[in-house]
């Protein structure tokens, strides 16, 4: 080793608290990085397996009836491997107690499906095509359901008993949700049923016709169709054969509930891979900045004896980035080690939490190697920029004392009233503080990223109480939303009105899907009918204002607006799936705020009028203290889906499991990270004024008078430290809701007071170690060697 | 003997805050080579500014300096540090050694950098310090210290050696010592070594005394009868 790089082995082992503090940002910045990256990858490559093993489908269409001659049609369409109908319903599932949920009543062929195979979990396949069923793998957890088991659903009123045979798991239903609203997986409130094809044909009508389609392309192996014409020609073409048999809606594999929200979740994921260790490689690397800084202000004279013997400025500046690198290159490979094992464990949670089958963990090493370069990176960089100053070091200048810097009055002297009121203790350490501006701003720097970094990560767990509390307290107030089986009229409101009993509210809506188009850009969304005197729904403009749909208008949320690239006064085409049915241009009245959803808002009366029939509705919401209502309502003959606000809340609360683990780790790793950044700021501003409390022990300070007079100081940085705090934990804070808000949710993270107040606390805790490690140094402080030691 | 350096007309100001200090006025002289040079005079007078600018740590205003037949006044950054590496060591008034290393060390720093450097043992021998070489500057006392500093100076194997108020922070005996010391690298090894200093006793130990004051050399004077350094007093 040469004799450079010892010394900064020595300077490293001198100050290792320090540089383990260091160290513990920059692992884990890297861990973070690496875990929620290597997770991110290996879901996906889990996810694509399952996919590619189970022939999950690239289309899927429905319509009301498609004979089976169509069918055999649609799969030898140039562009087409595979083509299979199937028949499905959304039927009530009885339980013992009588409980009734919905489930999905899927045929299933008699030799299996060559579109979105099941894999057995346990159990056969059906046998007996007139009494066996093969359950969903969530739905029978949830539901303690097992092989042998019989269940019971309603189909067309009639009871109908079935064996579970088997359980099983299905690419088409990784993320298993009733409708978009629901949001939350809830095992055991919505399942999937197989059942042979003859025995759905029989139960629901459909003798030898299908009402969905699903398809398997034929593609080249770069994932181009074969027939050489583009997936949007081929739909096209489809839904042209299709459109006779009353086509409903053709959903390609991206927009596919389960595939989209499963692939938002891991882009979220991806997203935080990125955004989150970034933050703290940068907090770590300004650190090291920090550090290197004041290392290279300290080491003037040795840099300057290093110079007059003939090292180069640029062999100076490099000890000093040694220094950084050596930080990067331990702290990465720590975080590396760490990040894999962390991995290992986000991805099972993860592939638990959505019954993807485990296939074992993939080392990319594109992250093992992008860790500890971006480690290494960060670090040098910010080092470099830190000991800078060096290259300006003249050695014949540096061997003399330093010139005693320009005495100038403080500001706060130009103001006498103030000024005068001060004791003269309070006055010197005033006059320290603001002489000394480098070395205040290091230490208020690093009270400012502690407070911001912790305002940032305190606000994280309230989100998604805040979520659940903006959409179903402030936004909407329903407590049901009840789905038709088909549009009816007004007058379907009051009948249902009269079936319950208790003081009931009971309001009209329509909830249909639309695709809403502007140029080549489109989403498709459930548009939402209200009427402008709407008891439930409490639309909100951007500055949280009242806001009602006004008519030939639509209201559209945020992250809409964001995905369509449009504003307030643009004009959008709204076009329906169902053939034959009116499309409208429509002006974009105002962006609406909501948590969660992606949806648009039309006045109930006027979006009838245009987009279904005149005076039609497809649904209600109720509030009612009806006990019954939702037996009630699964009874009623024209009601298709139930779904009560309380059940979403509790899904979503259950969901937040998965969430609080991340967050708690978030909140610990920023609970690490500001009191590294207190420390290190701390013990450095100790080090280089050792000669200075030196010089007052020897005047005849005792020990406490001098602790006291640097606390005094460092709760003046420390306030306005954390003043500066405040606006850059909302920058952080604005900064993630961009990060993190999807297609599906909206994330308006705003600071609140609370979490304010929790930052202020830790600060003040970490302050406090950090002043106990002053005191510590200052008791130990040997002045007379500190006074006549000229070693550099 | 040959001319190891010349100055001519050496002159240098500098802003200290609102004061422009006009610190050399004109220096000229020439040293012969293997000569043990003091500079003499009192603070102020713009020796240390001087041994910068000889030492290559500092450039003039105007003037040249010509060290074995070559300037250095106009060396650019990277040549003025090669020049420092080969051509001088330095031995400072605080000594000025890494505490972080040990005497040895201390002393393999500069010879890692060197292109024809001594033999470390050789060195750490001739300085006194054979059995201290593994202690570090904490360790050692004032006088130590500044042998370690002579012989980080000398491992280089430079051609000149520059010496800022070596006694300066010494109490007399150990001033001495390494007033000796020096005397003996001049005798034995042949280096040519200058030593600035305000303390007039060290001058009856040199072959040539140069007076400094207010920035000018006011008397150059060849001393026909240097005495060993144990005999000086102050």
């Amino acid at each position: 080793m040469n004799k450079m790089d010892l010394m900064l082995w020595r300077m490293i082992k001198h100050s290792k608290a320090q540089f383990i503090a260091v160290l513990v940002v920059i692992a884990m910045g890297i861990a973070l990085f690496t875990a929620i990256s290597l997770a991110g990858f290996n879901l996906d490559d889990s996810k694509e397996q399952y996919y590619r093993e189970n022939a999950f489908m690239d289309l899927g269409v429905s319509a009301d009836q498609m004979p089976a001659s169509l069918i055999g049609d649609l799969r030898s369409m140039p562009g087409i491997l595979a083509a299979e109908g199937r028949i499905t319903a959304e039927v009530p599932f009885i339980a013992e107690n009588d409980d009734r949920v919905n489930v999905k009543l899927l045929s299933m062929p008699s030799g299996g499906f060559a579109v979105n195979r099941l894999l057995l979990r346990e159990g056969r396949s059906i046998t007996d095509p007139n009494s066996e069923a093969v359950i969903l793998s969530q739905f029978a957890d949830g539901r303690k359901i097992a092989v042998g088991d019989d269940i019971v659903i309603q189909v067309n009123g009639l009871r109908c008993s079935l064996t579970v045979v088997g359980i099983a798991y299905s690419p088409e239903f990784i993320y298993l949700i009733e409708s978009i609203q629901t949001m939350m997986p809830a095992e055991e409130g919505y399942g999937v049923v197989y059942v042979d094809e003859t025995l759905a044909m029989q139960l629901l009508g459909m003798n030898g016709s299908y009402n969905e389609v699903y398809f398997l392309y034929d593609l080249d192996p770069r994932g181009h169709l074969r027939a050489g014409i583009s997936e949007d020609a081929l739909i096209d073409d489809i839904e042209e054969k299709v459109k006779p048999y009353g086509l409903k809606a053709s959903v390609p594999r991206k927009d596919q509930l389960s595939n989209a929200l499963i692939g938002e979740e891991i882009r979220g994921l991806k997203n935080m891979g990125v955004s989150i260790p970034v933050l703290f490689l940068l907090v770590a690397a300004s650190v090291i900045a920090m550090m290197v800084s004041r290392m290279v202000r300290k080491d003037r004279t040795k840099i300057g004896v290093m110079k007059a013997i003939g090292y180069s400025s640029r062999a100076v500046l490099i000890h000093y980035v040694k220094y950084a690198l050596a930080a990067g290159l331990i702290g990465g490979l720590a975080g590396i080690l760490l990040g894999y094992r962390i991995a290992g464990y986000m991805t099972s949670m993860y592939a638990d939490f959505f019954e993807i089958p485990s296939y074992g963990m993939k080392i990319y090493w594109i992250f093992i190697v992008g860790g500890l370069f971006l480690s290494c990176a960060f670090c040098m960089a910010f080092g470099a920029y830190g000991a800078r100053s060096s290259l300006g070091i003249l050695p014949a200048e540096s061997m003399q004392s330093e010139a005693p810097r320009e005495g100038k009055r403080i500001l706060l002297e130009s103001l006498p009233f103030l000024w005068k009121r001060l004791r003269f203790s309070q006055k010197l350490v005033t006059k320290n503080v603001f002489r000394n501006k480098k070395r205040s701003l290091f230490v208020l720097m690093g009270v400012a990223l502690t407070f911001g970094t912790l305002m940032f990560t305190m606000t994280m767990p309230g989100v998604i109480d805040e979520m659940m509390v903006k959409q179903y307290e402030e936004y909407q107030t329903m407590d049901y939303n009840v789905s038709f089986s088909g549009p009816m009229l007004q007058s379907a409101r009051r009948d249902l009105l009269h079936e319950l009993s208790g003081p009931s509210y009971v309001e009209s809506r329509i909830e249909q899907p639309f695709e809403i188009s502007i140029g080549n850009r489109k989403e498709t969304v459930v548009v939402i009918g209200v009427s402008a005197d709407s008891k439930v729904f409490h639309l909100m403009d951007r500055r949280e204002q009242k806001i009602v749909p006004r008519s030939g208008q639509v209201l559209i949320t945020e992250n809409l607006a964001n995905a369509l690239h449009v504003a307030p006064g643009d004009r959008v085409l709204v076009k329906s799936f169902l053939p034959g049915e009116a499309e409208a241009y429509l002006v974009i009245q105002d962006i609406v705020r909501q948590t969660m959803g992606m949806n648009a808002y039309m006045d109930l009366e006027d979006m009838g009028d245009r987009l279904l029939e005149h005076g039609a509705i497809n649904g209600v919401y109720i509030n009612t203290e009806d006990p019954e209502v939702v037996t009630k309502l699964r009874e009623m003959e024209n009601v298709s889906t139930v779904l009560s606000s309380q059940d979403m809340k509790d899904m979503f609360s259950e969901y937040t499991g998965l969430m609080s683990i991340m967050i708690g780790v978030l909140v610990m790793l920023s609970g690490v990270l500001g009191f590294s950044i207190v420390y290190n700021a701390t013990i450095v501003s100790i080090g280089e004024r050792k000669m200075e409390f030196s010089s007052l022990r020897v005047m005849g300070f005792g020990k406490e008078e001098i602790f006291r007079m640097i606390l005094s100081e460092n709760i003046l940085i420390s306030i306005a430290g954390i003043l500066a705090g405040l606006p850059l934990g909302y920058l952080m804070t604005a900064y993630s809701s961009k990060a993190f808000s999807s297609e599906l949710y909206t994330l308006y993270l705003v600071p609140t007071p609370a979490a304010a107040l929790q930052s202020l606390i830790y600060t003040i805790l970490f302050l406090l170690v950090a002043q106990f490690a002053t005191y510590e140094k200052i008791r130990k402080l040997d002045f007379l060697q500190a006074l006549k030691n000229r070693a550099s | 003997m040959g001319i190891i350096l010349e100055a001519k007309d050496l002159k240098k100001s500098y802003q200290m805050g609102e004061v422009e200090v006009r610190a050399l006025r004109g220096a000229n002289f020439s040293i012969e080579e293997g000569t043990f040079v003091v500079i003499l005079g009192p603070s102020g007078s713009g020796k240390s500014t001087l041994l910068n600018i000889l030492g290559g740590m500092d450039v003039p205003d105007s003037g040249d300096v010509i060290v074995s037949g070559q300037s250095i006044t106009k060396l650019n950054e990277k040549e003025l540090t090669q020049y420092r590496r080969t051509k001088v060591g330095f031995v400072f008034q605080f000594y000025n050694i890494m505490a972080s290393l040990t005497a040895r060390e201390n002393v393999e720093l500069a010879t890692e950098i060197a292109k024809d450097p001594l033999d470390i043992d050789e060195i750490m021998s001739a300085v006194g310090l054979g059995d201290r070489a593994e202690h570090f500057p904490s360790q050692m006392s004032g006088g130590e210290q500044q042998r370690v500093s002579i012989a980080r100076a000398i491992a280089k194997n430079p051609d000149l050696l520059l010496c800022d108020e070596p006694t300066g922070a010494l109490d007399f005996q150990t001033g001495v010592t390494i007033l000796a010391l020096l005397s003996k690298i001049n005798r034995e090894m042949g280096k040519t070594v200058i030593v600035i200093t305000h303390n007039a006793g060290i001058a009856h130990m040199a072959d040539r005394v140069l007076r400094m004051r207010s920035g000018e050399i006011v008397e150059d004077r060849v001393n026909t009868t240097p005495v060993p350094p144990e005999e000086i007093t102050w």
